[in-house]
């Protein structure tokens, strides 16, 4: 199977024969012709974007399959297919065999079976500023809401102050539901007045990333174009969070169409260093959550959204298991790959949140009936914990780049670029290694766990991403040939609206062989996890581990690990920011921009557990375990009183 | 020797006769086997008689009926499947020159059902190479030569499972396992006169299977009355770990139930207005015998949707992903028929983005199906618009061009085959009447998805009132014939492969 572009290319060529830069080039050609027909000139031109050669009689006997295709193609573009239409196949990430454990009969699905011990701060007196109270826990709230110490209306208000007061810092206010969240500030101290209690988020103010639908408000996706997208239903999430209780203050910031920390509001940046950007995609909720503006957040991840983000700003994140929350009413990107998931300040905080939001909804096909209980005594000591011993054992390597032969100079130019970086992340990453070996010390010393060694399995996984990046390209179809990308305030070669044209390139055969080679990863990873529960790993390793579980679906949470001191190299491009390293990355001409930069002294790092298949309530219990152990719970950023 | 009556009785006469010890299982087998080496090659029917599997198998299945250990209807009948499927030890060719030597070490699961349910492997059967995926446009399309169907030999089988057609229909064995992409089940049927049924998406496990679509392929019986289907599918239906599309459904069959209501049929606007004068007047003649159980719906809209470019979108790429191999290699160039050389190429060139718009419009396409056959029972037209083609020359009528009232017409899916692959739902084939050239016409009931029993109960109920399934194909004079078919078998194996 050969998945990389330029091997494959190169092999065609020699048939003299197929290509995969041939398709999209020859129907694009085609869409501008006069009466949209292909012609042999066409096949002609094509081929020569191509470089291969096609004989005359093949041509011809190729044109009456073309036409009768392009004018199917022109079939489904009639359609004009909202961006909710999902595909008629449906993403499973377990592999043969195996089926998710559904809950058992009579079990609420919306009901933690043990929740964490009540609090210190419940039994204090509340402070006569509530700002003290905002960096506070979801478990802490909750309680304090719950014995009404506070009420949901002050708290309200003391978030949406705060969300005002650092917005023109920080950039994650998309738009501020503040009326919505008034009313339902007021209904929850009224139910809970009545006795009326239904959840531990009943009252806390939260925020979603601004791909959610809510209705009566603008839905905007981060993209310019999209300001006033209007949609008349709810999402999921966002109905099951109102039945819990929770109140929605704003929508968050993301980068356009779910990708990095540019929108068409600005830059949402980290609260630890402002010069940087906050990471993405989930920018917003990293953002505030990280500098106490919300009590939790909701994110999404297709190839490092919420890790990304979670290890920047040092909140704790929770990537669920592909298909465990619903995605209805969510935007987009990818349908095999897209994840709704909480982002707060404790493991626990993110159980409590997906105790409320996971489950199908009879939408969205993709979600299993699976289980999900959140047990805060459930014994952990049971489970088998693997690590990824070279990503913790070995200095770190950059992603191998090859530069072809044939490479023209701009591309020697970002060649010679990235690799003049190459030594500064290098000692980058060797330092930060420091954090993930006194994370293995934790888990042997203080928890006392077995650790088993392990390897993730190699594939070629970054040539996977042509899947979300071809089925973003789908998605957003009609927003690529209407030409209505050029206003996406995004431009830089790694934006998606780069992505998405360039996609429109791909042969489908390339998709599905992408998608295959995915099942093989899929079959070599379920082995991996016949040894083990859970896997501890460095977020950013060589092993790749955000894109490689992004793919196969296993839930991951991202543990904040500790603050780089002031002996940190300065911060720099690339290699530091969660998932953001990955091979693809460009680094621009000209002095860097500090906005792209991560890492420095006094900037959290991250590790993160990689959990079993729809076993999310698990792994929330071991990281939540090892964050009571290793102590770094309290963490916020300081300039945020 | 076995009289013709026994190698055309259905599945479940074998049955009752073999479980009273009335009938031998090892003397049927014979019995097949001769007539697949005698009378197969000349249908280009067979690609592997697998004699000493079958011999095998005939023993064990007396033995155990004889000590009173009876698995069930199937125990001791003999039977093909389609060289789709694997059979450990065995060749499976999938119908081409390329792998005319291969051999898996490994049963399909549906081969594996069936040993289990006591039925007995005698043949593996011929097939349109790569089945069909590739855009065939002549009978010529297989390395076995074309298929030809019993009914007159200068015709064509119908593809993909040719060779499940001709040789259940011609009594080369007791009924044979198909499969259908786009149409791979019906066609053959059609042409040859059989009860031949697709089964919903998910029903029946196609691993040890070529993959031809992942999203499309499915898997069916083929035999001679509608209710022998009922009681094959019963056997082979239900969930496999190793084929991800299946799911928990048990389907149960026994026989039609004993006082049958009213069934609601609808009549698809389009399915029958052009076709051939004869398969017209046949499907319109069956109305009145459907009209004595079921209340019929004229001239409803099936929901309006690109089904055609979905189904040659969805089935292009992903053949051309399956055989890639194949493409990049050039051995498509050792295909029988000139378009399958060629229309591997053209199939890489669909766009990924392309293909991913053809799978989104099938989710709607779903839906409004799933609301539309809710409305009935059933709904019904002719199988194909013509009966079959000649074996000589390209089919005419291909493309987009509705082939005219005499024309010896393409094996186009018509009206009802290619919306209900694309969305998935079961159809079940039955013959009903004769038509140019004394050939076989059909008529199809297409249900909702799960359905499939209901199907196969007012198939019965059709049949109990018709002797369609029940005529013969004249083997015996075109046997005897000076100008009969040239047995043009190139790679057909007549002898135990070990």
């Amino acid at each position: 199977m050969s998945l990389d572009r330029r091997q494959f290319l190169s092999s065609c060529s020699k048939l003299g024969f197929a290509s995969t830069l041939l398709p999209g080039a020859l129907f694009t050609i085609a869409a501008k012709a006069e009466g949209k027909r292909i012609t042999a000139e066409m096949i002609d031109q094509a081929a020569l974007i191509a470089d291969i050669k096609i004989a005359d009689d093949q041509k011809a006997a190729m044109l009456s399959i073309l036409n009768t295709n392009l004018k199917g193609f022109e079939e489904f573009r009639a359609l004009k297919m909202p961006n909710s239409v999902p595909p008629a196949f449906i993403f499973d990430p377990l592999p043969p065999g195996q089926e998710p454990t559904p809950l058992a009969v009579g079990v609420d699905p919306r009901k933690p079976l043990h929740i964490g011990l009540a609090p210190a701060i419940a039994s204090k007196e509340v402070p006569k500023d509530l700002n003290e109270l905002a960096f506070c826990t979801v478990r802490e709230l909750g309680e304090l809401v719950r014995r009404k110490k506070v009420s949901s209306l002050d708290l309200t208000q003391m978030y949406i102050a705060r969300l005002k007061k650092y917005d023109p810092v920080l950039h994650f206010v998309i738009t501020l539901t503040e009326d919505r969240a008034l009313a339902q500030a007021k209904e929850a101290d009224k139910d809970i007045a009545a006795g009326k209690y239904r959840s531990i988020l009943q009252g806390l103010p939260w925020g979603g990333k601004d791909l959610l639908a809510v209705k009566g408000y603008p839905t905007t996706w981060g993209a310019g174009g999209f300001e006033d997208q209007v949609f008349d239903y709810d999402a999921t999430v966002v109905k099951r969070l109102d039945k819990a209780g929770a109140v929605l203050v704003a929508k968050l910031s993301l980068g356009a169409l779910a990708g990095g920390d540019k929108w068409f509001g600005g830059r949402t940046r980290n609260p630890w260093n402002t010069d940087q950007g906050s990471s993405g995609s989930s920018a917003g909720p990293g953002s505030a959550t990280s500098s106490g503006c919300v009590a939790f957040s909701i994110g999404s991840e297709t190839g490092g959204s919420i890790s990304g983000p979670s290890t920047k700003c040092g909140v704790t994140g929770f990537r669920p298991t592909f298909g465990l929350v619903p995605r209805t009413g969510a935007m987009t990107l990818s349908w095999t790959m897209d994840k709704l998931g909480p982002m707060c300040r404790s493991a626990e905080d993110c159980a409590l949140v997906t105790q409320a939001i996971w489950g199908p909804d009879n939408e969205d096909e993709a979600c299993q009936k699976a289980s999900f209980q959140w047990n805060a005594e459930f014994d952990w000591k049971k489970l088998r914990i693997g690590y990824v011993k070279d990503d913790f054992e070995k200095p770190w390597e950059p992603p191998v780049v090859m530069l072809a032969a044939d490479a023209t100079d701009e591309e020697k130019k970002v060649y010679d670029r990235r690799k003049a970086l190459e030594p500064k992340q290098r000692i980058s990453r060797e330092y930060d290694r420091k954090f993930d070996m006194a994370a293995l010390d934790v888990l042997k010393h203080k928890m006392g766990v077995q650790l088993i060694p392990v390897e993730i399995p190699k594939f070629p996984y970054d040539a996977m991403r042509t899947i979300y990046t071809t089925e973003g390209a789908a998605a957003f179809e009609e927003m690529t040939l209407s030409g209505r990308d050029r206003i996406l305030y995004e431009r830089s070669q790694s934006s998606y609206a780069n992505g998405f044209r360039s996609a429109h390139f791909y042969p489908a055969v390339e998709y599905i062989q992408a998608n295959r080679a995915r099942t093989l990863a899929i079959r070599a990873l379920a082995k991996v996890y016949e040894q083990v529960d859970i896997i501890v790993t460095p977020t950013t390793g060589s092993s790749n581990q955000v894109t490689v579980t992004n793919l196969t679906g296993q839930p991951a949470v991202i543990v904040p690990n500790g603050l780089r001191g002031p002996d940190s190299p300065p911060a720099g491009t690339g290699g530091g920011g969660g998932g953001a390293g990955a091979a693809g990355y460009d680094v621009p001409a000209g002095p860097p921009d500090p906005g792209n930069q991560s890492g420095g002294p006094n900037t959290p790092v991250s590790i993160t557990f990689l959990g079993s298949l729809y076993k999310d309530d698990e792994v929330l219990a071991f990281a939540s375990a090892y964050q009571q152990a290793a102590g770094f719970l309290k963490l916020h950023p300081p300039s945020y009183p | 020797m076995m009289n013709n009556d026994i190698v055309f009785a259905t599945v479940r006469e074998l049955g009752s006769k073999i479980k009273m010890l009335q009938l031998s299982p090892v003397e049927l087998t014979e019995a097949y086997l001769a007539r697949l080496e005698t009378i197969g090659p000349k249908l280009g029917a067979v690609v592997t008689v697998t004699r000493k599997l079958a011999l095998e198998q005939a023993a064990t299945a007396e033995k155990e009926i004889k000590a009173g250990h009876y698995r069930g209807p199937l125990h001791g009948i003999p039977y093909g499947v389609k060289d789709a499927f694997s059979a450990k030890g065995y060749p499976t060719t999938w119908g081409s020159a390329p792998y005319k030597d291969r051999v898996f070490d490994y049963d399909a699961t549906i081969v594996t059902m069936l040993r289990e349910a006591g039925a007995i492997l005698v043949a593996k059967l011929a097939m349109v190479e790569l089945v069909g995926g590739l855009g065939y446009d002549g009978a010529d399309a297989s390395f076995t030569g074309p298929g030809r169907t019993p009914w007159n030999p200068e015709f064509w089988s119908g593809g993909s499972s040719s060779g499940p057609g001709a040789a259940t229909s011609a009594g080369l064995v007791a009924f044979s396992i198909g499969g259908e992409t786009g149409g791979s089940i019906l066609s053959p049927s059609n042409n040859c006169g059989l009860a031949g049924m697709r089964t919903t998406y998910g029903r029946v496990s196609r691993a040890g299977g070529v993959t031809l679509s992942w999203s499309l392929d499915k898997v069916g019986p083929m035999c001679r009355s509608a209710d022998d289907c009922g009681l094959v599918l019963a056997a082979i239906a239900g969930y496999d770990p190793a084929d991800p599309a299946t799911v928990h459904r048990p389907f149960v069959y026994s026989g039609p139930p004993p006082a049958t209501k009213r069934y609601r049929i609808a009549i698809v606007k389009g399915s029958y207005e052009n076709a051939q004068p004869e398969v017209r007047a046949n499907f319109e003649a069956s109305w009145k015998i459907l009209a004595q159980f079921a209340d019929l719906t004229h001239d409803v809209e099936l929901p309006d949707y690109p089904y055609a470019p979905i189904l040659s979108t969805v089935m292009g790429a992903e053949a051309a992903a399956a055989f890639q191999e194949l493409i990049e290699t050039g051995q498509m160039r050792e295909m029988a028929n000139q378009q399958d050389r060629l229309n591997g190429y053209a199939r890489t060139m669909i766009s990924a983005v392309d293909y991913l718009q053809a799978m989104r419009v099938r989710k709607p396409a779903r839906l409004a199906m799933d609301k539309f056959l809710a409305q009935y029972d059933a709904v019904i037209g002719p199988t194909s618009g013509s009966v079959a083609a000649s074996v000589h020359g390209t089919f005419a009528g291909r493309g987009d061009s509705t082939p005219k009232p005499g024309e010896a017409a393409a094996p186009r899916a018509v009206a009802l085959t290619g919306p209900g692959n694309v969305v998935g739902v079961p159809a079940l084939s039955v013959p009903n009447g004769f038509g140019q050239n004394n050939l076989p016409s059909g008529m199809q009931f297409m249900g909702s998805a799960w359905s499939e029993k209901t199907l196969i109960d007012i198939a019965v109920q059709y049949q109990k009132r018709t002797d369609w399934n029940k005529r013969r194909p004249p083997i015996e004079k075109w046997m005897r014939s000076e100008t009969g078919p040239a047995p043009r078998v190139p790679g057909a194996r007549q002898t135990v492969a070990s």
